[in-house]
């Protein structure tokens, strides 16, 4: 039977491809805006794009940060992308002052172009490097391409700090993680819904994840 | 290490697909003929990004173009941008809500260029494509045209303008070398500021491979865009790509 899932409306992602993406590799999803009726689901996705302040509150607000953390607590897959995955940590130098999720002790930093004379946002296809063996790269190859836009990254030092050692990592400006898995938490900076056939089964792993939870 | 791209672009008018010389176009079937004739599936599976333009005659991003576009970000798992007649705020929102990543915009540069910022503001500079069409007048400058006409303005200060109100990203595409399967202009390179701190898209005039690695192979340019469906149709275009490949241009591996 095909995985169900939730996709979170966090008010500003575009929600159309990770449906479309999530469908096309076997998995079926809703998407919820807030808590209200929503019952255990097989998985859930945590899509994002924008402000991280901004997100974090509607995520307070309509109580889908406690139904969260409900579902963390009982085992329920969890995929964070993007601006979701920097919501799972504790915080990040984008909003100072504003909690995340919390589900893992991490901090969110800018992307620092340093010497390199990168140019900030990052964006476009770029490569990722496995750390340690991830499900979500099995097949994968050795330096998989994956879609990423985004200014600020979890860094390689502070994953490192917090124990979040089953990841890949991107080098920009900066070393930071592209990928990680700890338990049922799962996430991508990169969107794997718009990285052709690697993005997607980045996706296919993770609903069959769900579905062997 | 970012990579270079091979952006595809789809020209719809009116329901129909088109192929364009010199910014003349042609149609040549609708979006059923794409999936069946074209290899659409094939297509989109080979490239690192899709654009998709409403350049019909009348009243453009209507439903005809947004239901084509969902259609398209359905089946298309790479970043798209879509574009034609944006004339503000609220014809970005719909074309995000329809799926796009990224917008295009042209004509507003010149005939309002404020409300270029407030679209940059709002949705983010990276999703804010500016398109700067280059036409080589009688002394060989390049000029940009915008619609019908040539405004007369150098593509350099174009160009300088529009990284001023927010875009994040350049498409230079030669009016001239539009369909004639030529080659790029690559002398407009020499009309970028150097220091431009956004990505340079090149189109107009790619007939083969060797026209889309020689505009890949300068350092300034991120990446190249086509609309040409009959030189890349059936497997051209993977076949190109993997030309590319070949010669060294590094473009994302897609398996």
């Amino acid at each position: 039977m095909r995985p169900r899932g939730c996709i979170v409306d966090t008010g500003v992602a575009n929600l159309r491809s990770i449906a479309a993406a999530i469908s096309a590799v076997g998995g079926e999803a809703t998407t919820i805006t807030s808590s209200l009726g929503s019952a255990e689901p097989d998985f859930v996705v945590l899509p994002g794009v924008g402000n991280y302040g901004r997100v974090a509150r509607h995520l307070r607000e309509t109580g889908i940060d406690a139904a969260i953390h409900d579902w963390h607590a009982a085992g329920v897959p969890i995929l964070g992308i993007c601006l979701g995955m920097q919501l799972l940590g504790d915080r990040s130098e984008e909003s100072p002052g504003v909690r995340g999720l919390g589900l893992l002790p991490y901090s969110v930093s800018r992307i620092v172009a340093g010497a390199s004379g990168v140019k900030i946002p990052h964006v476009g296809f770029d490569d990722v490097h496995q750390v340690a063996p991830l499900a979500m790269l099995r097949d994968a190859g050795p330096a998989p391409d994956f879609y990423f836009v985004h200014s600020y990254c979890l860094t390689a030092v502070e994953a490192d700090r917090v124990g979040v050692t089953d990841r890949a990592d991107c080098e920009y400006g900066v070393t930071f993680a592209a990928c990680f898995e700890a338990g049922n938490l799962w996430a991508t900076q990169f969107h794997p819904e718009k990285s052709q056939a690697a993005g997607l089964a980045v996706l296919s792993r993770f609903v069959e994840f769900a579905a062997t939870c | 290490m970012l990579k270079k791209r091979l952006i595809f672009t789809l020209l719809h008018s009116d329901g129909q697909y088109c192929l364009s010389r010199n910014f003349r176009l042609q149609r040549v079937g609708d979006m059923a003929w794409l999936q069946t004739n074209f290899s659409l599936d094939l297509i989109t599976k080979v490239i690192d990004e899709l654009h998709v333009l409403d350049v019909s005659a009348g009243p453009r991003g209507g439903g005809n173009f947004l239901r084509d576009l969902e259609t398209l970000v359905d089946s298309c798992f790479v970043p798209v941008a879509a574009g034609g007649g944006i004339s503000g705020l609220a014809d970005v929102e719909r074309l995000l809500r329809a799926g796009a990543d990224k917008v295009v915009v042209n004509t507003l540069l010149a005939s309002d260029p404020a409300r270029v910022q407030a679209i940059s503001d709002s949705v983010g500079a990276q999703c804010v494509v500016a398109s700067i069409d280059v036409h080589r007048d009688a002394t060989g400058a390049a000029v940009r045209a915008v619609g019908e006409a040539y405004d007369g303005l150098s593509v350099r200060l174009a160009a300088e303008r529009a990284v001023a109100v927010g875009a994040g990203e350049l498409l230079i595409q030669s009016v001239d070398r539009d369909g004639t399967g030529q080659g790029l202009d690559l002398q407009v390179l020499a009309q970028i500021p150097e220091d431009s701190s956004v990505p340079l898209v090149l189109m107009g005039g790619a007939g083969n491979a060797d026209h889309l690695r020689a505009a890949l192979a300068s350092e300034r340019v991120s990446a190249v865009a086509t609309a040409n469906l009959l030189n890349f149709v059936g497997d051209g275009l993977a076949s190109a790509r993997y030309a590319l490949r070949c010669a060294g241009v590094v473009l994302p591996e897609h398996q």
